[in-house]
């Protein structure tokens, strides 16, 4: 039998940004500080806009930007985030609240909540952020960095693959955020061996996170 | 906790796995069944297993997995062959090809056998447990077909591997 995931919504990619229009690649930064800080409240997520796309191919490589409006999770979907953290990216702050990671129907799922600073200077490509460090996934925009660490096992999960082999985070899109902007991304994994009560929720750029498993 | 008990959720997404994903363009509100393909890679860089769909994909780590320049399987080479033996005997019906890779340093010659003695050494501890559905090839392809160019020792050790791949019978 096959599983399959009995809502929707549970998966979707939250994304609530105000696009201010691609304004040209990122500059390459390193972090420069970290900071934890308790658990911030969710925001509630908006409808993604519509923008046109040439065809189905392109908007699954990541090469195009969505034409749909992502769907947006209720509140009562989310609560708060387990952890955020702050760095500083390319002069700019950018906050990443982490939501503990959920098995259901065999998989497991990770939120995490990305925030530009309002205050930062230009745009920042917040996907890249949370790329693999593989340049092609760099340049891809697909947030596949990722990964849910069993440090008990010493196993590493990583995004799983789609039909087009492309690993399954979303948002997936190569575009710039500006300042304020905020994007929810969610990552598919497969289920943990061993039915481990803590896992490490390991994102590029912000570190590890300790939580527990829903 | 057992081995087979802890490798139940991996042999569960091996035969089928789908979700439920949005479609960019399908429009808001919308979705579609996808099957999808899990990877797991171990913390000591042993191997990375990819799962689902009826398929099997396998990378075994040579550096890890096997003593230097040899065909002798290393502790966690054993080890993660007797986790992976574990998966492979619940295979459906099908093929599932065993192959061995070098660097491009060494002859050729010498590439090609050690790249087949360690896709040998791989097949004799899988086959123990296999189910007589499952017909195994083994191969040795030495340098040929690196995942990377191999320009330092980085990516020469990324090139030392054997790959287990599952075929499901159609």
């Amino acid at each position: 039998m096959r599983p399959t995931v009995p809502t929707l919504a549970a998966l979707v990619v939250m994304t609530a940004v105000t696009l201010a229009g691609c304004t040209g690649g990122a500059t390459t930064a390193t972090p420069t500080s970290t900071s934890s800080s308790a658990t911030a409240s969710a925001a509630a997520p908006q409808t993604w806009p519509t923008q046109p796309t040439s065809s189905p191919a392109a908007a699954t490589s990541g090469d195009a930007v969505p034409t749909t409006a992502v769907m947006a999770v209720g509140a009562s979907d989310l609560d708060s985030p387990l952890v955020s953290r702050t760095i500083s990216y390319n002069g700019a702050k950018v906050s990443l609240d982490v939501w503990a990671p959920q098995i259901r129907d065999h998989q497991m799922y990770v939120t995490v909540r990305a925030t530009l600073d309002p205050t930062a200077s230009g745009p920042t490509q917040l996907m890249r952020l949370l790329a693999d460090a593989d340049p092609t996934s760099q340049v891809r925009g697909i947030p596949d960095g990722i990964r849910v660490v069993d440090p008990v096992a010493r196993k590493e999960y990583l995004p799983s693959l789609g039909p087009d082999k492309l690993p399954l985070c979303s948002p997936n899109m190569v575009r710039s955020f500006a300042p304020g902007d905020v994007a929810y991304v969610t990552c598919v994994y497969g289920q943990p061996t061993g039915s481990p009560k803590r896992l490490q929720v390991v994102a590029p750029n912000f570190g590890s996170f300790d939580a527990p498993v829903r | 906790m057992p081995l087979s008990a802890s490798l139940a959720a991996a042999m569960t997404t091996l035969l089928a796995s789908t979700i439920t994903w949005p479609g960019p363009l399908e429009g808001p509100g919308t979705s579609r069944v996808i099957d999808i393909r899990d990877v797991t890679r171990d913390q000591d860089g042993a191997a990375t297993v990819t799962t689902g769909a009826g398929t099997l994909d396998a990378r075994l780590n040579a550096n890890v997995a096997f003593a230097k320049d040899s065909a002798r399987l290393t502790a966690a080479g054993q080890a993660r062959l007797s986790e992976l033996a574990a998966v492979t005997k619940a295979l459906p019906a099908g093929t599932l090809a065993i192959t061995g890779y070098t660097d491009d340093l060494g002859s050729t010659e010498h590439g090609l056998t050690l790249s087949r003695q360690r896709a040998n050494a791989v097949a004799h501890e899988l086959r123990a447990s296999l189910p007589p559905t499952v017909t195994t090839t083994v191969a040795g392809k030495g340098e040929a077909d690196p995942l990377v160019p191999n320009t330092d020792e980085t990516a020469r050790a990324q090139n030392r591997r054997v790959q287990i791949t599952f075929t499901p019978r159609p």
